[in-house]
């Protein structure tokens, strides 16, 4: 009897821990979110795709929504580039005999306040699917940004905050999740697995550490080598979201003025 | 017992003979009706438009027809040329002619083209045959081109001679441009085959006469009778259109619950229309028109119903007479003139919007006092149209472009072109719309008509090879078990790694101290990576294995221009774009030192589409004046423009081939 009161203790005090735990994790998120949420914008992008098949072409126009980081205060923002031009990401998983061209004709980050500023790609970085967007004109006010140099790092399993934009359809809100480090790769280089979000398109999503700072952003990760295998029914061999750390974000921001001259 | 034996052999043997002579007698027949009908029987390659996402596209098509006047003029169906901007006839003895669109009627799917005169005089033509006196079971031929092969003959027998749309499986209705084809066209059924591509081939008698136009598969074959598509073509060719009488009445089969045998019931009467001017409503029984008496019984009836009122003189009054409420009533109706359904839209380019003229009988529809305003058809999504805030949807009327009114789709984009100019950037653009009884401003504004995408890529250390890992078993077979990294499979032209001395077959087991793990596919990115960590510039020491360990040094290089970001050239007069050639072209095709241009799209329907020029194609020469590179093809097709040459002839290199590509200028559309 006294073994069984013992126990029962054991495990009310357990999870009363974890609830303690959650709940300051929920207001450290809370918190982290408020800090970053206007550097967390809609990119709203026109794109012309030609398609050709054993060489003919066809044309069709989109227009597509993901989100984006801001990175400084002139607004510059780092947005999977796959998110804006897939085919970088279509020759690395694409059939035989087909290719697709995109010229992107029209960026627009779309603020949380539902103000639009007119913006270019500037760099893409294929291997990194990353594109760096930077206003048309320099904003009258400096915007909200996440400081790269600032980055943070994370083990396996450890809890970690992705924050996305929602749609329309949802006024353009800030989506908020709590998850856990899934996979950290190491070779051939360094880049983090989470569990994606069923509810939002978390690509191009920020993904923050524990102690908030900037662990990375999601972005799609094709492996080399051409189509998918038969048998990888779900391209689990072929793409898949992972967290370009904020390292290799910085890298790529800096590069810019390296690749203009 | 001999004799009985004859007696029984014989039967079948002179049995056997009738059958024989009546097939040479049929073989003979058949081969006499093509022989009247082939040297008239043409292909018609289409380049015509359409019209999605706010622009005007090309696209390209094949069909049939038939040569019917010594003039040149083809019949052919309006779902083949109707839309034409561009037509190459092929005759019968193959040689290519273009063609110019005299007329088309959607209304039955009819389309006359004019062949362009040619030197040796008259073309050979097929005469009509009278479709009323054919009778089920007829031997027919369908003659075309199936899916764009050569002329071809099929052979079948009539199997309907007054065949209309099921509708026991819901309605289906063949409508074109706005109109409905079986409101119009009892079409005759047959069961010689015919594909997609066969559409407007003449369907033939054993007279060798066009007694049918091929135009639909539903089960059966289907083609339009002659007597109607001839009267149709005749009409085009007198005057471009077809004139066509209407009251301003639809009917339909009498209902059961009438439990009468004769008359047409009126389904609908047009607002404002000449049979509601004389007081006709829904429900009446119509029992003559002109003195020609009206019965609808059945869906079959329907069409030659609708062709009498066609026939109708315009402007004459006719006696009709209907029965409402048990009382014969008989008024007379003045036809006017039937509106066509065929509306040409119009693309305004520089905003990315297609719009169209509203027909009266549209305007009627939407409750519109006037067909003033251009309803829009498609928006792109990328240009300035699709920045506007509401967005504007496909049926959407605009009515104003700030406070300019506008009347007609042509007004709306000369006011847009005037006003949308890139000096005037930038700007806000507000546009007044219908959506049913809304009246929306819509309201964009605009910084920039300039959409090119000219970002860089990221520039990273280049070594230059391919290479495949090494994976345990390749060790093995090398005879260097144990041994991870990677196996040379090709260096690029003038990398750093030629220059390093690197050669295929080498082995990469380190780069500086750093010995490179790979032994799985999965770590075929290894080396790669390990590169572009460092500077561009930077030396690094390969550790290889070259029949043994050897070390070479290699400087990084900057990783090359990526093919987007290559200069290119946009040809125009013939729709084709072309690019420089990158060292992965050369090194991936063994182009070596082959001086060119790359084909980057060919647009469908263009000029180039037309010669069959084609992604991928190296473009070597341009009328005999080779090309080294964009530069120069831009020079040279800039020469054949300013000589107006008839023909361009390109020389091109498509994979392992050379060829002509032979390009028919039409330099009219040129700017």
């Amino acid at each position: 009897m006294r073994t069984i009161f013992t126990a029962a203790a054991l495990g009310w005090a357990l999870s009363s821990y974890a609830w303690a735990q959650d709940a300051a994790t929920s207001e450290a998120g809370r918190q982290l979110a408020k800090k970053v949420a206007d550097a967390i914008v809609t990119v709203r992008v026109a794109t012309k795709m030609t398609m050709t098949f054993e060489g003919e072409s066809s044309n069709q126009e989109r227009k597509s929504e993901s989100q984006g980081l801001v990175v400084d205060a002139k607004g510059s923002t780092i947005v999977p580039l796959s998110n804006l031009d897939p085919s970088a990401l279509f020759a690395a998983i694409g059939g035989e005999g087909m290719s697709m061209k995109t010229d992107v004709t029209d960026v627009k980050l779309v603020r949380s306040d539902g103000t639009e500023i007119d913006a270019k790609i500037v760099l893409r970085d294929k291997d990194l699917d990353l594109a760096l967007l930077v206003p048309t004109k320099e904003p009258a006010a400096p915007l909200a940004f996440v400081n790269l140099a600032e980055s943070g790092s994370a083990e396996a399993l450890d809890p970690v905050f992705v924050f996305s934009r929602l749609g329309r359809v949802a006024n353009r809100s800030l989506y908020h999740r709590v998850t856990f480090i899934g996979s950290v790769i190491e070779r051939p280089r360094k880049r983090y697995v989470v569990e994606m979000g069923q509810l939002s398109s978390e690509v191009g999503s920020p993904v923050f550490d524990r102690t908030g700072k900037l662990l990375g952003l999601i972005t799609l990760r094709a492996a080399t080598g051409g189509a998918a295998d038969a048998g990888d029914m779900g391209g689990r061999n072929s793409v898949l979201p992972m967290v370009v750390p904020a390292s290799d974000l910085l890298k790529f921001v800096s590069s810019a003025a390296t690749a203009a001259k | 017992m001999r004799s009985q034996l004859l007696r029984f052999l014989a039967v079948p043997l002179l049995l056997a003979c009738g059958s024989v002579v009546a097939l040479a007698q049929s073989r003979r027949e058949i081969e006499r009706a093509i022989g009247a009908v082939k040297p008239a029987l043409v292909r018609i390659l289409v380049a015509g438009v359409e019209y999605q996402q706010g622009r005007e596209e090309k696209s390209e098509s094949a069909g049939s027809g038939v040569i019917v006047r010594p003039e040149g003029y083809v019949v052919t169906n309006h779902h083949v040329a109707g839309w034409a901007k561009r037509l190459v006839v092929t005759l019968a003895d193959r040689t290519e002619v273009e063609a110019d669109l005299v007329g088309t009627d959607p209304l039955t799917d009819i389309s006359v083209l004019k062949l362009r005169p040619r030197p040796q005089g008259p073309y050979p033509f097929a005469r009509w045959g009278d479709s009323s006196k054919l009778r089920v079971g007829d031997p027919v031929l369908a003659m075309g081109s199936p899916l764009a092969l050569t002329q071809s003959v099929t052979q079948g027998i009539v199997s309907n001679t007054a065949m209309v749309m099921p509708d026991l499986l819901g309605q289906v209705d063949l409508s074109l441009d706005g109109e409905d084809v079986g409101s119009m066209v009892l079409w005759l059924g047959h069961d010689a085959k015919i594909q997609p591509g066969n559409s407007g081939g003449p369907l033939v008698n054993l007279a060798g006469e066009v007694v049918g136009i091929n135009e639909l598969e539903y089960g059966l074959s289907g083609a339009i009778p002659s007597n109607l598509a001839r009267k149709v073509a005749e009409s085009l060719i007198a005057g471009g259109k077809v004139v066509r009488a209407d009251l301003g009445l639809r009917v339909q089969p009498l209902l059961k619950s009438l439990g009468r045998e004769k008359g047409a019931l009126v389904s609908r009467v047009v607002k404002g229309s000449p049979a509601a001017q004389a007081g006709l409503l829904p429900g009446d029984i119509l029992l003559s028109l002109g003195g020609t008496e009206t019965n609808v019984r059945f869906p079959e009836q329907v069409p030659p119903f609708n062709g009498l009122v066609a026939s109708l003189p315009l402007g004459q009054p006719v006696e009709v007479a209907f029965e409402r409420g048990g009382e014969v009533r008989r008024v007379q109706i003045a036809p006017i003139e039937r509106e066509s359904r065929l509306v040409r839209p119009v693309a305004i380019k520089r905003v990315g919007l297609v719009v169209q003229d509203l027909t009266r009988s549209e305007a009627q529809a939407m409750g519109r006092p006037s067909t003033d305003g251009a309803k829009v058809q498609s928006v792109s999504p990328g240009g300035v149209a699709g920045s506007l805030k509401p967005q504007l949807r496909e049926g959407d009327v605009v009515v104003a472009v700030g406070s300019q009114a506008v009347r007609s789709s042509k007004e709306l984009r000369e006011i847009l072109e005037a006003t949308v100019q890139p000096e005037r950037m930038p700007l806000v653009l507000a546009l007044t719309f219908e959506r049913g009884n809304e009246q929306i401003v819509s309201v964009a504004k605009v910084e920039r008509l300039d959409g090119r995408d000219t970002s860089l890529e990221a520039r990273k250390a280049y070594l230059g090879v391919s290479t495949q890992v090494l994976v345990p078993e390749l060790a093995a077979v090398l005879g260097v078990e144990g041994r991870k990294g990677f196996r040379v499979t090709a260096v690029a032209s003038g990398s750093p790694a030629e220059k390093a001395g690197l050669k295929v077959g080498d082995l990469i087991l380190a780069v500086d101290d750093q010995p490179m793990e790979a032994s799985r596919p999965e770590d075929a990115e290894e080396l790669t990576e390990t590169i572009r960590q460092y500077d561009i510039g930077a030396e690094v020491e390969l550790r290889i294995w070259r029949q043994g360990p050897q070390t070479l040094k290699a400087t990084l290089g900057s990783s090359p221009t990526s093919p987007r970001e290559l200069r290119r050239h946009r040809d125009e007069d013939f729709e084709f774009t072309v690019r420089d050639l990158t060292v992965q072209d050369r090194d991936g095709r063994r182009l070596g030192g082959i001086q060119g241009v790359l084909v980057e799209d060919v647009a469908s329907g263009g000029w180039a589409a037309l010669g069959r020029l084609s992604s991928g194609d190296v473009i070597l020469s341009v009328n005999g004046q080779g090309v080294a590179d964009i530069d120069g093809f831009r020079q040279a097709m800039a020469d054949q423009k300013a000589r107006k040459a008839k023909f361009v002839v390109l020389r091109v290199l498509r994979g392992t081939d050379e060829l002509f590509i032979e390009m028919e200028a039409d330099w009219s559309a040129s700017q």
